[in-house]
């Protein structure tokens, strides 16, 4: 009955008198007919219900009782059936917990996304990953975070989340669609108790808005990272490297356009329109993020820009400058998070940006729904 | 026959071509020559299996299935063919020629998954089916393949699926009105399961937003029509079906019906006679003496039309798809300019607040690998003009490439724009997106206007830094002094 609430209010308060002008029309006998009500009941296809009511001579509560089970049964035998089917479309979903010290993020496929736009498959997709955290759940080894202990990663593949079967066979029976969990991960600080320790996360939908569903997030890709505020005697100064290097430039600029504006004349229409405005409103203000902005805006970027790595290792680094002075340029399409332009402001990189912000990136994570799916 | 314009380009070829290059192309002329098929030497008959030439004597419509994958849209295509064809309307397309789309679902790239034309006594159309709701709005936006109607395949056997509402939304919002139900596969189903399938179909449409009532339901098996078994509930339904979308779905209005209208391409003025305006006259017709109006850029004129002229000739009416000169009485050539277009008074109006639907390029489309903020600049092109547009983005702070968006565009002049018309943005030399206009919010007002342009531009901006730092060099100096 959700559905409902995407529409206004007078389409809900119509409805019954339409439903009453279609009743009028068909025989009242179908309309209230055991199959009809076993179908609203179970919401499956007909001729399972018909099947269902054959076998229990008509007995209602038989036949439904009969279908709980049978539709297991079916929905496991229809995962068999579908299972070859492509499955590359479907959902991320995201829950935080425990004040921002523990994350799941799990994919679900599904083959066309009209059915990841479905409000059902939305509520499976929820129901999944918050379960993912229950205390219940057979979760694999955790894997500490490579360079750091204050994190910790377990990775669900396909075969650990086995345990799900049994809630995907109903949807797939009621979805008639090949619909499989591919992978799945909990990531938690080893401290929760620390101050400075914080998950970021960003949900990502592509063509629709964010779906929330008990505050786990549904999307197309997600992304997590695990930050440290630095305290302020680890801060970097602010922006002085920036400004002393835009002096001298600045100073240029300033001076031609000074010159500029002494032969002013009066500008034709057409140079007027193709004028590079950079249309804001209002005033310029400093920009000034929180803690929880800056955590977003990298998620962001990682949902956007795509990088594999978080860092340059040692070697690549080495071999970089070795190359450099031989004269190559460095392609500037990064893998690396920490090397790329950040999307907010393309003067600066990522490790500049966390620097001026306070903020240590330990680890990241990114899941984009199908990217892993062959075919 | 090897068309002459080959011969020469292979020639061409040839002359450019270093001693490497010059053995490839001529390999590859003679493998032209090899591969080019025996011509025969009279033109075939009309139907004898040569090409056949398309002739236009019916109104052409686009339809659509849409539904779900186990449904039978596929098998319901095909059955379409094979009754047709019987009556010579359409070539037999088997369920394999149909779904085709594999591989290129594989390499996902596809949109169209089928492409099948067929007539009836009344109309030519044009069928597709979609893989899912992002190829739809893409072929919406980018206007690949615009449906009048489409026909929604349920089977009777299972009833409509959760996600049939979706289909539906879908529908809506891709703009048909029209949407006929084919109840599928009731060879398996009961007249139970048939009466309830088409009582849930009416429900759901209503729901969505369809006269759920007035919908047109037609019950039937395609896999009979195919097999020929079964006529009454196998040929007979499609042959029911293929009636009902002749006179359900209306014919689509033709483009010379509309009010005129001309995007200006060029503005001349010849001495002695005024100002002539020229360009291709995109729908509607234009009559001598016609009063008309010339907007956009934030100007518009009124005045009438006094002649009209194609291939230096003078005719007293152009219609739609005619490239033409229009001399204005009274009007100076600055009063004019490219991008403004000429209309029938009133039947469109200049807007600078446009609400679109935006598909953005992937890399491998030609638009670029990064994402889009919200408010982001970017250049606006449409028919023959380009305007900086601020693209603002509804509920999001951040587009991908392959997406689609909503938008709220903020054009810095009025410009005439109208509802389903499409355009291309630009950020420098590439194209990253295109788009079509939704709707309208109401103009900026003269004070919002300013108070939007204003936005400095990159080189005050660079003035208020300069200044800032000569202040703050000042301070920096003087302190040190003092110390």
């Amino acid at each position: 009955m959700i559905y409902q609430l995407n529409f206004n209010l007078p389409r809900i308060l119509t409805l019954p008198s339409f439903n009453f002008t279609r009743i009028v029309c068909f025989s009242s006998s179908t309309k209230d007919s055991n199959l009809a009500k076993l179908r609203k009941k179970t919401g499956l296809a007909f001729v399972l219900c018909k099947k269902a009511l054959e076998l229990h001579n008509n007995d209602l509560n038989a036949a439904e009782l009969y279908l709980k089970e049978e539709s297991i049964k079916h929905g496991y035998a229809k995962i068999q059936k579908l299972q070859s089917r492509r499955a590359v479309q479907g959902l991320v979903g995201l829950f935080m917990h425990h004040e921002s010290k523990q994350c799941a993020l799990l994919e679900v496929n599904c083959e066309t996304d009209f059915v990841a736009r479905n409000q059902n498959f939305k509520q499976l997709v929820a129901q999944l990953t918050s379960s993912l955290l229950s205390p219940t759940t057979n979760k694999p080894s955790p894997s500490i975070l490579p360079n750091t202990n204050l994190a910790t990663k377990n990775v669900f593949g396909p075969d650990d989340l086995k345990f799900f079967n049994e809630q995907l066979s109903q949807a797939v029976i009621q979805l008639g669609e090949n619909i499989k969990v591919s992978r799945g991960l909990i990531l938690q600080l080893t401290e929760p108790q620390r101050e400075d320790l914080h998950l970021f996360s960003y949900v990502h939908a592509s063509g629709e808005s964010i779906a929330d569903i008990n505050s786990v997030k549904l999307g197309k890709y997600g992304a997590v990272i695990v930050a440290r505020q630095l305290p302020n005697e680890e801060r970097k100064e602010l922006p002085k490297v920036e400004t002393a290097e835009s002096q001298p430039v600045t100073k240029k600029q300033s001076n031609d356009s000074g010159v500029e504006d002494q032969k002013e004349r009066k500008l034709t229409d057409e140079e007027i329109d193709n004028q590079e405005y950079d249309i804001e409103f209002g005033e310029e203000e400093p920009v000034n993020y929180t803690f929880d902005d800056v955590g977003k805006i990298v998620c962001q970027q990682i949902v956007g820009l795509n990088p594999t790595y978080l860092k340059k290792p040692e070697e690549v680094l080495a071999k970089e400058k070795e190359l450099m002075k031989q004269g190559y340029k460095i392609p500037e399409d990064s893998e690396y998070l920490l090397d790329q332009k950040t999307i907010v402001n393309p003067s600066l990189s990522v490790a500049e940006f966390c620097d001026q912000h306070g903020i240590h990136i330990l680890d990241f994570v990114r899941y984009e729904c199908g990217e892993n799916i062959e075919n | 026959m090897l068309h002459p314009f080959q011969v020469c380009s292979n020639a061409r070829l040839l002359f450019i071509g270093t001693n490497r290059n010059l053995l490839d192309s001529l390999r590859i002329v003679t493998r032209l020559y090899a591969t080019e098929p025996k011509a025969p030497k009279k033109p075939p008959a009309p139907g004898a299996g040569g090409k056949k030439s398309f002739t236009r004597d019916k109104p052409h419509v686009n339809v659509g299935t849409i539904g779900h994958v186990d449904h039978g849209k596929t098998t319901l295509t095909a059955a379409i063919t094979k009754v047709l064809a019987a009556k010579k309307l359409a070539n037999i397309k088997s369920y394999e020629d149909i779904d085709n789309a594999p591989e290129e679902r594989q390499r996902g790239i596809t949109i169209n998954s089928a492409h099948v034309e067929y007539s009836t006594e009344k109309r030519h159309y044009g069928h597709t089916d979609c893989p899912g709701h992002a190829d739809y709005i893409k072929n919406m936006i980018t206007g690949a393949s615009q449906m009048d109607g489409a026909i929604l395949v349920v089977a009777a056997t299972e009833g409509p699926m959760p996600q049939t509402r979706e289909h539906l939304v879908l529908a809506r919002q891709i703009g048909i009105e029209h949407v006929a139900v084919y109840l599928n596969k009731v060879d398996a189903a009961d007249p139970e399961m048939v009466e309830l399938a088409e009582m849930e179909v009416r429900e759901v449409m209503t729901d969505v937003g369809y006269d759920g009532s007035e919908v047109p339901v037609i019950a039937g098996s395609a896999l009979c029509a195919l097999e020929d078994v079964k006529p009454e509930i196998g040929r007979d339904s499609i042959t029911k079906l293929l009636n009902t979308i002749d006179d359900y779905i209306p014919d689509p209005k033709r483009e010379v019906d509309k009010p005129g209208l001309l995007p200006i391409e060029h503005v001349y003025s010849i001495v002695g006679r005024g100002t002539v305006v020229s360009g291709r006259l995109e729908r509607g017709s234009f009559k001598v003496g016609q009063e008309i109006e010339i907007g956009g850029y934030g100007k518009s004129v009124k005045t009438k039309i006094g002649g009209i002229e194609m291939f230096r000739k003078t005719l007293d009416e152009a219609i739609a798809g005619d490239t033409i000169g229009v001399l204005l009485k009274g009007v100076k050539k600055d009063e004019v300019r490219r991008g403004m277009t000429v209309y029938a008074v009133g039947s469109v109006e200049p807007h600078d607040q446009p609400i679109a639907k935006i598909y953005l390029l992937k890399k491998e489309e030609g638009g670029k690998n990064r994402p889009y903020l919200t408010t982001h600049n970017g250049q606006l092109y449409s028919r023959t003009f380009d305007i900086q547009c601020q693209v603002n983005f509804k509920d999001k702070d951040m587009a991908l490439p392959g997406e689609d968006v909503e938008a709220h565009l903020r054009l810095i002049k009025p410009m005439v724009i109208e509802k389903g018309q499409r355009f291309t943005l630009r950020d420098g030399s590439v194209t990253y997106g295109t788009g079509v206009i939704v709707d309208f919010n109401p103009n900026m007002t003269e004070k919002e206007r300013e108070k939007f342009r204003k936005g400095k531009s990159l080189k005050e901006k660079e003035e208020f830094k300069a200044k800032y730092n000569e202040i703050f060099d000042k301070a920096v100096a003087e302190l040190q002094a003092k110390t």
